[in-house]
């Protein structure tokens, strides 16, 4: 144990969701530790835009646009990842969003049942997914690092996301079994969840968080990084949050 | 974990004030930190006394000139320190005052004494040891409410100190291999941990890599806290 472990050398990383934003920081911060990463996001474009920065950058990484929701897109992307680099050391389950990815942010009472069960398929259905497809590689093996990301409307619940705040709080529930189920087997499973962290740097999101400004990208990827390094070992079942006092409440 | 993380964050560059009841420990473990080209002083303190916290703090302030990093780490189970197995009805009134006194009042006393200078230097973390035993409840009854109490503290600290650049984070690890006997409690990880990786833990959230955490508890555990059937 020391210093050594802080780092990601020869370990291989899936990263979904990983074409802006918080998994696209993860991605490069993977990179930047040693990790060859499957970047994969179904805006082909943003993954391989990530991609090529890594390889500019003179790190080892694959973009794919497997949709997180589809078993068979996420098999083959696994199954890719194991033919190339002959291992899956860390799975990020970080694709994920709520209605206002459709433009359909309301109220549940109004919320079309097509959406919100779109909402549920895209981050509660896709993180089991994903998770399901390296499961049978990471126990025979012995190892893995699983990074769910649940959110403070996980844990707080958040108006007008309905949907979005129940899978969220599914998936911390969903970490914590899976933690117990295969901690016989050294795999730790574990939740972030972020508060307000803009994707766009420039968007002015400090309301109510009590550090009086949005987080980073960077400063998820940065516990991302922390959480996938052998110097958490002994966290597993955790829910870490990030958000900058958020969940303290409301500012006064 | 005390001295290991002042030993680590001494070798990253940080100047430490060492606090203990044991002196003779106090000035040994000081010794082998500047013996390593890192600097540390050391101060004897009984958590439960506000003067010997203040002097600790104005120890860190005429040494060093700041104080950017508070550890809270004083603490253990009373039943354990006193060797008590009665039940705790029977427990006798001085162990349970010295289980609250050690585990929470005197780092809500660290807290009082070195906020201030925190406040006016904008800058400063605290972190505050909890327990896998303030979350599941404990055996010595007076432990895990002050453990859970850490928490509070932590989130109070947080809102406290967010307006001028301060955070706070609660530390919470199950079983450490700081005892032998810590091996035999069950986690879910299958074994305890070694004191070093709860401090890796801690290294991290006193780094500036955390900066947009504030309030919150995190577990350290091996999965013992998230429960459920064997």
């Amino acid at each position: 144990m020391g210093a050594s472990d802080l780092d990601l050398q020869s370990k291989v990383a899936i990263v979904t969701g990983a074409g802006r934003g918080i998994g696209r920081a993860i991605a490069l911060r993977y990179a930047a530790e040693g990790a060859a990463v499957a970047v994969d996001d179904i805006n082909v474009q943003a993954a391989g835009t990530v991609a090529a920065q890594i390889a500019a950058t003179g790190g080892d990484a694959v973009a794919f646009d497997a949709d997180v929701t589809k078993s068979d897109e996420v098999r083959a992307m696994v199954d890719s990842v194991l033919t190339r680099f002959g291992q899956v050391d860390i799975l990020v389950n970080n694709a994920g969003g709520g209605a206002a990815l459709l433009g359909k942010t309301s109220a549940f009472k109004d919320a079309p049942e097509e959406v919100w069960k779109w909402v549920i398929d895209l981050n509660l259905h896709g993180t089991m997914i994903c998770t399901q497809a390296v499961l049978d590689h990471m126990t025979e093996r012995r190892y893995g690092k699983i990074i769910n990301f649940g959110s403070i409307a996980g844990v707080s619940g958040l108006p007008n996301w309905a949907a979005y705040s129940a899978t969220k709080g599914a998936i911390i529930s969903l970490t914590k079994a899976l933690a117990m189920e295969l901690g016989e087997y050294g795999i730790n499973v574990n939740c972030i969840s972020p508060g307000a962290i803009p994707a766009d740097p420039e968007a002015d999101w400090t309301r109510g968080t009590w550090l009086q400004r949005g987080g980073k990208p960077e400063e998820v990827a940065s516990l991302a990084f922390f959480l996938a390094s052998d110097e958490a070992s002994y966290i597993t079942g955790v829910n870490y949050l990030i958000d900058g006092g958020r969940t303290l409440g409301p500012l006064r | 974990m005390g001295l290991l993380t002042a030993r680590r964050l001494a070798q990253d560059g940080a100047c430490v004030v060492l606090t203990d009841v044991n002196e003779e420990a106090l000035v040994a473990a000081a010794q082998d930190i500047v013996n390593e080209g890192a600097q540390a002083v050391t101060m004897q303190v009984d958590v439960r006394r506000y003067d010997q916290v203040q002097a600790a703090v104005a120890l860190a302030m005429k040494q060093y000139g700041s104080v950017d990093i508070l550890l809270n780490c004083a603490g253990g189970a009373s039943s354990r320190v006193f060797g008590r197995s009665e039940p705790f009805h029977e427990v006798p009134i001085e162990v349970i005052d010295w289980g609250l006194d050690v585990n929470l009042k005197g780092a809500v006393y660290f807290c009082r004494a070195v906020l201030g200078q925190m406040i006016r230097q904008k800058r400063g973390v605290v972190i505050n040891m909890g327990s896998v035993e303030g979350v599941t409840g404990s055996r010595c009854l007076d432990y895990g409410a002050a453990k859970s109490a850490m928490i509070g503290l932590t989130k109070s600290v947080a809102l406290y100190g967010a307006p001028h650049g301060i955070r706070s984070c609660c530390v919470s690890p199950g079983p450490v291999l700081t005892r032998p006997e810590m091996a035999r409690m069950k986690t879910r990880l299958g074994r305890a941990a070694d004191p070093d990786e709860v401090v890796g833990l801690i290294l991290y959230l006193c780094s500036d890599e955390a900066a947009f955490i504030t309030g919150a508890n995190y577990m350290i555990d091996g999965g013992r806290s998230i429960g459920g059937p064997d």
